[in-house]
């Protein structure tokens, strides 16, 4: 029997009510999200250890390769006092980095983790997904404004013209690969990916590469890394906060990675095709997503960081132009996965 | 059905109620940063209320053009850039008083909506750009009075725009 149906019916909830539960809080949701950060953490600083010839964590559990130290700063995080500083907005402060976590782990009823596993089925679950990660930037300014510190007043400016710089070549990668797929459901797109057996970074890569490379902007990774910037302004809007909620703002953009990079799996990766199983498809689509995490955050080891200017040049000179022209490709490629 | 229905009226309500809530608190706030908030939910109830009569898609449009985008520029335009209005004394009666002028302005286009109400089960169809025409044409003075609304907000944003610079960064 199904496990969601018969969940269903032991609680006395509709289906539907409870897929939108599910979603957003154990799979593809915070549940999944937890042990894809204490791994991706885990891997990151590992990384970036064996670039710079050093050990990494390794105290934590030494025969696990001090795997479980992120855990271990996770319960530290918990049990830590929340100073709030004498001059910062004491709601503002406290309430938004909770607010942004919650907003950010919302977009998980609209990206399905798998064949049949999603919150919300939607012919525009594409753009509502982004619509609504989208919305995070304006709780971090908050943030950045309530802490009142200097250093998270230049962080939380530095966001707004991150976020609209890389949010506009983000739309217009997304868009145009809806416009090949003539959809903006994940599942149809993934559908025709797997009815036409393209997948879309085959058929458009110029999107993909565009899509992948704001994606790095919008969520503060290397070579990108500006909002944090830890040699420059400490942790950008993060800088005052303690406790665990510090730890809420240092997932918040693996958080957004992850969902990002799970977007990317659906659009340009053939999601989960060729599997139609739930549990297959979920695990190939989860499988995929890590390994693009995991490539997003090796980049920290390679890359050193560029000043805002050359950032915000680049984007809007250079690859929103090129978004354009990913367009045009999508026109013409969409022959490909129009229904005959 | 019947009380899927109560709940989309429901959902309505709510919707417009943010929206009213969302104004006032944007005019009313002190600092900029409270204002952008009541902004967000203002905004965040027209998508409400747009995806409830059926365009989805508008909505969604909204939610990522004017919050994602327009009110990130306004907050940080605003923040950096230091021009706050300067904290005016609280005064019920003139809050009271543009309610009021507000309400006499608008008056007409409730009264044409009690004379031709629309059912709440064509909630969530939509209305095709031509019968919106129609409607507006059928109310020369409701689409009248609409411009003179978007006019005067123009205006007190202008008015706004002008007011001396405050200390920077608030």
């Amino acid at each position: 029997m199904d496990p969601l149906a018969w969940l269903a019916s032991a609680l006395g909830l509709p289906r539907w009510a409870l897929r939108a539960v599910a979603a957003p809080l154990v799979y593809p949701g915070l549940l999944t999200f937890m042990a894809v950060a204490l791994f991706v953490i885990w891997a990151e600083r590992k990384m970036a250890a064996r670039v710079q010839m050093r050990v990494g964590p390794l105290y934590v559990s030494r025969r696990l390769g001090g795997a479980l130290q992120l855990l271990a700063d996770g319960i530290r995080f918990a049990f830590q006092e929340i100073i709030v500083p004498v001059g910062a907005e004491k709601w503002s402060f406290i309430l938004s980095p909770i607010l942004a976590f919650t907003v950010a782990s919302l977009a998980f009823t609209m990206v399905p983790g798998g064949p049949g596993v999603y919150g919300f089925r939607s012919s525009l679950s594409l753009i509502a997904a982004y619509a609504i990660l989208s919305l995070v930037p304006i709780l971090v300014i908050i943030m950045g404004w309530a802490s009142n510190n200097k250093f998270t007043y230049i962080g939380a400016g530095r966001e707004a013209l991150v976020a609209v710089t890389g949010e506009a070549t983000l739309l217009a990668s997304m868009l145009a690969a809806a416009m090949m797929y003539g959809s903006m459901d994940f599942v149809s797109i993934v559908e025709e990916q797997a009815r036409s057996h393209v997948p879309g970074i085959v058929a458009n890569p110029v999107a993909a590469l565009l899509f992948f490379i704001a994606a790095l902007l919008v969520t503060d990774r290397v070579p990108f890394d500006l909002v944090m910037g830890e040699q420059e302004i400490v942790q950008g809007p993060y800088t005052e906060y303690t406790g665990i909620l510090y730890a809420l703002v240092m997932a918040l953009d693996y958080l957004k990675l992850y969902v990002l990079m799970l977007m990317f799996t659906h659009l340009f990766l053939a999601g989960w095709a060729p599997f139609s199983d739930p549990l297959l498809g979920s695990v190939w689509v989860f499988a995929k997503t890590l390994a693009l995490m995991l490539f997003a955050v090796f980049l920290r080891s390679v890359y050193g960081r560029m000043r805002l200017d050359q950032v915000a040049s680049m984007f809007w000179s250079r690859l929103f132009p090129l978004a354009l022209t990913a367009f045009a490709l999508s026109a013409l490629i969409h022959p490909v996965y129009a229904q005959p | 059905m019947a009380s899927g229905q109560a709940l989309l009226d429901v959902a309505l309500v709510a919707s417009l109620a943010a929206v009213a809530a969302g104004g006032v608190g944007a005019v009313v706030a002190r600092k900029a940063v409270h204002m952008i908030a009541w902004l967000v939910i203002m905004s965040l109830g027209v998508a409400s209320v747009l995806a409830l009569m059926g365009y989805g898609y508008i909505a969604v449009f909204h939610v990522v053009v004017y919050i994602g985008t327009s009110v990130t520029l306004l907050a940080i335009v605003v923040m950096l850039v230091g021009c706050s209005v300067e904290p005016r004394a609280w005064r019920p009666g003139r809050l009271l008083l543009a309610l009021m002028a507000a309400a006499a302005l608008e008056a007409p286009l409730l009264f044409y909506a009690l004379e031709n109400p629309v059912p709440s089960t064509r909630l969530g169809t939509g209305v095709s750009l031509g019968e919106a025409a129609r409607q507006l044409l059928d109310c020369w003075l409701c689409t009248v009075l609409m411009v003179i609304t978007v006019a005067t907000v123009l205006i007190e944003a202008l008015a706004i725009a002008r007011g001396s610079p405050g200390p920077a960064g608030e």
